[in-house]
């Protein structure tokens, strides 16, 4: 009897451990301090394994577009700079974060289709690059990168393509940011 | 073949500490040379004799195309001595699917992953630093990861990933990173568990 009670008392304590850390698992976007129009689900880095492999620290986790049919374009990765002290992007500062999240040009293999443009967003000016992996049948052809000033926070959007991109597809996800706040 | 010296060095050092009474090996080499400055020459002896030892154990070793891994692959641990490496893992915290390859002659870490909650495609061009115990992946951005040789394989976050066979195996450990989510065919694959909440 006595180990019954030791034995239910194990598992009541096992259950509530496992639902009250379920709770716990931030799937808001508002949890990083976004809000969106679309509806979208965040996944902390922590919660997929080997999702920041080879990505640096600021990276904060998956964002999936749920109303997004194409995974490609549905799920994308979040940067966040909240120390960059300057408040508006320029063609200077994006160079400076593409060799922060890809590496430096004489180091990286990747290379930027065309060159970065600047573009004038919701937030103000903003940022977009596209990088092309030179390999051919690589993983993870092209990278689509959109950065730009959310709530006076620098923030990066990058999503990894199989397909070039096409001018629809990029108006599309210009479009995402542009439903942020 | 280091031994003799090595045995040698440890009597130098602990005669001049007076730890043992060595007196009865007299007729170990230089023993007989019991002046203050054959003392002194067979101890400067000795410090260069382990810093020669101890450079050669922390020697690293570091490559990031084709060329320089056909340079450097003598001294590679014997699971980094052919490339390409397919590592592969199935469990219930993960299954994954990695290559180690050249990609037009440039070093390049492919790993696709597949778990409960999700699925990620990591695909970068790496330098990989080797020395006699760890692995560190260098990445192109400054980020760099520490990988740990084991018997069976590498450990990566905390998972072993178990050596595969060939290209035939990796393919097929592919298939099961697909399996757990048959939407993965892409990039990111969205985590299956977003899909039934909706």
């Amino acid at each position: 009897m006595k180990n019954n009670i030791h034995q239910i008392a194990f598992w009541t304590l096992l259950c509530f451990t496992v639902v009250s850390s379920a709770g716990n698992v931030k799937r808001d976007l508002a949890s990083v301090g976004i809000k969106s129009k679309e509806a979208v689900k965040f996944y902390d880095k922590g919660e997929i394994a080997f999702s920041d492999t080879g990505k640096i620290n600021e990276y904060q986790g998956v964002l999936v577009r749920l109303d997004e049919p194409n995974t490609s374009y549905a799920n994308l990765d979040l940067y966040l700079f909240p120390n960059e002290p300057k408040i508006a992007m320029s063609s200077d500062l994006c160079q400076q974060y593409l060799s922060k999240l890809f590496g430096a040009a004489q180091e990286r293999i990747l290379k930027v289709e065309k060159t970065l443009q600047i573009y004038k967003s919701h937030t103000g000016p903003t940022c977009e690059f596209i990088l092309a992996d030179p390999q051919s049948h690589s993983l993870v052809p092209f990278r689509y990168v959109i950065a730009g000033f959310l709530n006076a926070r620098l923030t990066v959007l990058a999503w990894q393509l199989r397909e070039p991109l096409m001018a629809a597809n990029k108006e599309k996800l210009r479009q995402f940011w542009d439903g942020l706040r | 073949m280091i031994f003799g010296p090595v045995l040698w060095c440890n009597r130098v050092f602990l005669e001049q500490f007076f730890i043992l009474n060595l007196s009865f090996l007299k007729n170990w080499p230089f023993y007989d040379l019991d002046s203050y400055y054959a003392k002194e020459m067979q101890k400067i002896i000795c410090f260069i004799f382990l810093g020669l030892i101890s450079n050669q154990c922390l020697a690293e070793v570091c490559f990031k195309n084709e060329a320089e891994y056909q340079a450097a692959k003598e001294k590679l641990p014997a699971l980094l001595q052919g490339i390409p490496i397919y590592l592969g893992y199935g469990g219930f915290k993960a299954t994954v699917a990695s290559r180690l390859n050249f990609a037009d002659g440039e070093l390049k870490f492919d790993l696709q992953a597949a778990t409960i909650i999700g699925a990620t495609t990591v695909s970068e061009y790496v330098n990989l630093c080797v020395d006699d115990r760890t692995v560190t992946l260098n990445y192109k951005n400054g980020k760099s990861e520490k990988v740990q040789l084991t018997s069976k394989g590498v450990e990566v976050k905390g998972v072993t990933l178990a050596k595969l066979a060939n290209q035939a195996a990796y393919i097929e450990s592919q298939k099961s990173v697909f399996n757990r989510d048959p939407s993965l065919d892409k990039t990111h694959s969205t985590p299956a568990s977003v899909r039934s909440e909706q």
